[in-house]
């Protein structure tokens, strides 16, 4: 019995492999109905299926097999032509004929999949009438009750007048006959001759070689079967090798040993090539993830009414086949969105003076260490005042601020969450999730995604992937006496801190702590606090750190490390469930001394870490304005007032937040001042400062007020308020309604919001604060604060 | 009939976990911490390449944590899909107990060292407890150890 499962478990392989191979020949069929060579190669492949079903005793699988190759010998004879409707029976054939095999991979047996339907209508076509498909498309096995099952005669006789229209309306739109464009690689003669030979009947499974090789190029012969798992211990042990050779290498260099040396040189070329070799091992060519892209287009086409060519070129780049695992959704998605909103139908093309039919090109290439995938249509591309005005709309960007952007800039807003430009929802794009799920997931692996338009003239998506995965470079940092390692594709630059610059650089807003790099605050997580790391009983804070500024989901962050160690490449070795399930590794590695190191996993440290929902919504709120362009965004602190008002402040007035008891605030004059690290703190209370601001009589003044503290060459000021509520990231855009002591007004999170004047606020708590010699630098800070 | 136990000490008792689960006994090794795992995971050590996660028994059979500088040996068992190190104070040797000698766990042990293992056998000069390897591994969810 093991064995007959084994024969069947090579046979689901097989099959599938060739039902892939199925889609692609009948659909590039139909654009070439005399290929006797596709013919050939089709009817192989049934046939194939037809022989090994029967004798492994699938008889469902075989009658369905069996009606096809009938169909198939009849074309290939010449005595019928490809027509669209025979592609689609024969695609209904095939999609049968998967859910059949699937059936028999899950339970064993065919089960109750439903195969009259299609064979009625083969069957049908074979009489040279017009099969009845019922519309629903692959499904089946729902409503075998209703289909006429015994012949073709029985066939309502109203049914084909009904379906005929139909087809045609589907399949040659607008012209009744769709002359199939003249494919420009002329075929060679001498292929197309062999598959003459080959007896209707006799097609024996030997004959399929030499044409497939012929066909393919690629000899499918010189290949065996190697189980994934093997390869994956051999990629593996690779591994192991490259790290033994690195100590090796360590230990043998302080040696001095001539010999050793040259054995280590040996060893050191030996390992990398087997590296290499056993690497290649892995890799598959792209042409695997885009043979089943030729159904996709034509069926989606077909729905929608494109007629589009699809070109393919450099489908033998191969990659690592994890990777094209995680790159398979997000192309499927580019190819369809290619389809549904880059290339017009064909009247409106023909309008635009340009070919009825669209051309899709997919192209893959090697370039510096990477794979490059692209996607090019010929349609009506982007318009880039569209996508901005729909930024605007969702007030992501200002309209001023839009003006000053690039066509380029522009377009990465389709990146963003939500950002859907369908202006209706159809169930082909246009859901919302899209482009940025796309985005994410291409970053997962380390790749990158971006977009090219011209308006009119078509859409260029392209995706860089990696080569592979199983190595990568990575960062090693020392914390806590400890050393982690980080990808390096997370890593976009290092900030030395030495222990002047340390207490003045990171400061503390509303408990969480950040960095001014270069004007923007970068939100910070301690590695030792993240980690509950302990430092030896003793050692004393290390006087230097090192912030790793780090990206992640769109999201970057500083990671505070006590060092940095070195670039190295790793290999990524697998957890154990109980330590992957805490979430902060991804992995571990083996460093070149031989210790273990834990991988971290910068995205889920982020999302950890930064739990504060400010902060969240302020990264989430940057990588929208970064995506514009930096620095057009706006940092606001929100405060709190009486009567549920709020008051946006500039996040880089904020030199500190402080609590004031209000038992310590004492008067000078007119004024209220509070003594604050030795000094006389001047203060001003928001609430009287703006007009209109009012606390209920009977409401009790609390015992302390939060209070922003602003300093600046030697002053400082503070601005107290009721509650310190959020900060958020803002695009500069406000409305001109406003009052006195205030700039503008805005709606943050869904609330109205006054944008605090803030000069005219420090000048009412203390009128010296701007002297001369400060005017010309106030001038530049105001013009960046937007006073 | 009997079983071949491959045997250590911890805290004065004596272990056993059956010989075709262990994969092999090594002295001392490095070991890297794991910040954030429960606290019986010791660490993670380089097995000949294959990051091996270390479980110190003491702490899972919450017992008192081994003498500062007191060294742990490995011991490296073979579980569902993955090898992990158990560390210990001592390796015996491999001993072959007879079954009929075996025991349910006995009255006078309770506390998790009784929930841990699944019973034992009564050798001349000692008992020999047979730890429950899969129970012990088992320490997802057991934030507490």
């Amino acid at each position: 019995m093991d064995d007959m499962d084994e024969i069947v478990q090579e046979f689901l392989v097989e099959s599938y492999e060739n039902l892939d191979q199925l889609d692609r020949d009948l659909v590039a069929l139909e654009q070439q109905p005399e290929s006797r060579e596709l013919l050939a190669s089709v009817f192989r492949t049934i046939h194939t299926i037809k022989g090994t079903s029967g004798f492994l005793a699938f008889s469902r699988l075989e009658a369905v097999a069996h009606v096809g190759e009938n169909l198939l010998a009849r074309l290939r004879d010449g005595q019928l032509v490809m027509t669209p409707l025979t592609t689609d029976v024969l695609l209904r054939m095939v999609d049968t004929i998967r859910l059949l095999l699937n059936s028999i991979e899950e339970k064993g047996v065919e089960g109750s999949v439903e195969v009259e339907q299609v064979v009625t209508a083969i069957r049908a076509v074979l009489d040279g009438e017009i099969p009845v498909l019922p519309p629903a498309a692959v499904t089946g096995a729902e409503t075998p009750a209703e289909t006429p099952a015994e012949t073709p005669a029985e066939t309502p006789a109203e049914t084909p007048a009904e379906a005929a229209p139909k087809h045609a309306a589907a399949e040659a739109e607008p012209e009744p006959e769709p002359e199939p464009e003249p494919e420009p690689e002329p075929q060679p003669d001498p292929v197309a001759e062999a598959p003459v030979q080959v007896a209707p009947a006799a097609a024996a499974p030997a004959a399929p070689a030499e044409h497939e090789t012929a066909r393919q190029g690629s000899a499918t012969e010189s290949t065996i079967r190697v189980d994934v798992e093997l390869l994956e211990t051999l990629v593996r042990l690779a591994g192991e090798l490259v790290l033994a050779r690195n100590q090796i290498l360590q230990r043998a260099s302080s040696l001095r040993d001539e010999d050793l040396t040259r054995a280590c040189h040996r060893l050191n070329l030996v390992a990398s090539e087997m590296q290499e070799g056993v690497m290649r091992t892995r890799m598959q060519p792209i042409e695997h993830l885009w043979s089943k892209l030729p159904r996709v287009v034509r069926d989606l086409g077909n729905m929608l009414g494109r007629k589009i060519k699809l070109e393919m070129e450099g489908k033998e780049t191969e990659l690592d086949r994890t990777l094209l695992e995680a790159v398979k959704d997000p192309l499927t998605h580019i190819v369809r969105n290619a389809v549904d909103h880059g290339i017009e139908p064909p009247e409106v093309r023909r309008a635009a003076g340009k070919a009825e039919t669209g051309t899709l090109r997919l192209r893959a290439a090697h370039e510096g260490g990477q794979v490059l995938v692209e996607v090019r249509d010929d349609g009506k591309g982007i318009d880039p005042a569209v996508i901005g005005a729909k930024a605007v709309e969702k007030g992501l960007v200002s309209q001023a601020k839009l003006e000053t952007m690039t066509t380029n800039d522009i377009l990465q807003f389709l990146f963003m969450a939500g950002f859907s430009t369908a202006a209706k929802v159809t169930n082909v794009s246009g859901r919302g999730v899209g482009m940025d799920v796309v985005k994410t997931n291409i970053e997962r692996i380390g790749g990158s995604v971006d977009v090219e338009s011209t308006p009119g003239q078509g859409t260029i998506w392209r995706l860089r992937i990696p080569l592979t995965l199983a190595i990568v470079p990575a960062l090693t940092v020392e914390c806590a006496g400890e050393r982690y390692a980080m990808p390096q594709v997370n890593l976009l630059e290092l900030v030395s801190l030495d222990a002047d610059r340390m207490s003045n650089a990171i400061e503390d807003v509303a408990g969480a702590k950040v960095y001014r790099l270069r004007g923007a605050l970068l939100p910070l997580v301690r590695l030792d606090e993240a980690l509950g790391l302990k430092r030896p009983a003793g050692e004393e804070e290390p006087t230097r750190l090192v912030i790793a500024v780090l990206e992640s989901d769109g999201r970057r962050f500083g990671l505070v490390v006590d060092r940095v160690l070195d670039t190295e490449e790793i290999v990524v070795k697998p957890l154990s469930g109980v330590l992957k399930s805490i979430g902060s590794y991804a992995g571990a590695t083996i460093l070149g001394d031989g210790r273990v190191s834990l991988i971290l996993d910068v995205q889920s440290l982020a999302r950890r870490t930064m739990r504060s929902e400010g902060l969240e919504h302020a990264s989430a709120a940057a990588q929208a304005a970064n995506a514009a362009t930096a620095g057009d965004e706006q940092r606001l602190l929100v405060v709190g007032l009486g009567g549920n008002r709020r008051v946006a402040i500039p996040l880089e007035v904020v030199t500190r937040l402080e609590e004031f008891k209000v038992a310590n605030i004492e008067r000078v004059g007119r004024r209220e001042v509070v003594r604050y690290r030795g000094e006389i703190l001047p203060l001003v209370r928001l609430s009287d400062h703006l007009a209109g601001s009012y606390r209920g009589y009977e409401e009790a003044e609390p015992e302390s007020l939060p209070g922003v503290v602003y300093s600046a060459r030697g002053r400082s000021v503070a601005i107290v308020v009721d509650e310190i509520v959020d900060i958020v990231s803002q695009q500069s855009a406000h409305s001109d309604i406003d009052d006195a002591g205030l700039v503008g007004s805005a709606v943050i999170r869904d609330r109205v919001t006054e944008l605090l004047d803030v000069r005219s606020a420090i000048l009412a708590a203390d009128p010296n604060f701007f002297s001369a010699e400060a005017r010309a630098e106030l001038a530049a800070a105001a013009t960046t604060l937007g006073i | 009939m009997s079983t071949q136990y491959a045997t250590f000490h911890l805290a004065g008792h004596l272990f056993g976990v059956e010989v075709r689960r262990v994969q092999e006994v090594l002295t001392e090794q490095p070991r890297t911490p794991a910040p954030l795992a429960p606290p019986a995971v010791a660490g993670l050590i380089n097995l000949r390449g294959q990051v091996v996660t270390a479980l110190d028994l003491r702490r899972r059979l919450r017992m008192p944590d081994r003498a500062e500088g007191q060294v742990a040996m490995n011991v490296v068992v073979r579980a569902a899909e993955e090898v992990w190190s158990l560390l210990v104070d001592s390796i015996g040797g491999v001993i072959e107990a007879a079954d009929a000698t075996f025991e349910p766990p006995p009255d006078t042990l309770n506390g998790p060292v009784r929930e841990l293992i699944r019973g034992a056998y009564k050798l001349d000069d000692a008992l020999l407890l047979v730890l429950d390897v899969d129970r012990v591994l088992e320490i997802e969810g057991v934030l507490a150890v």
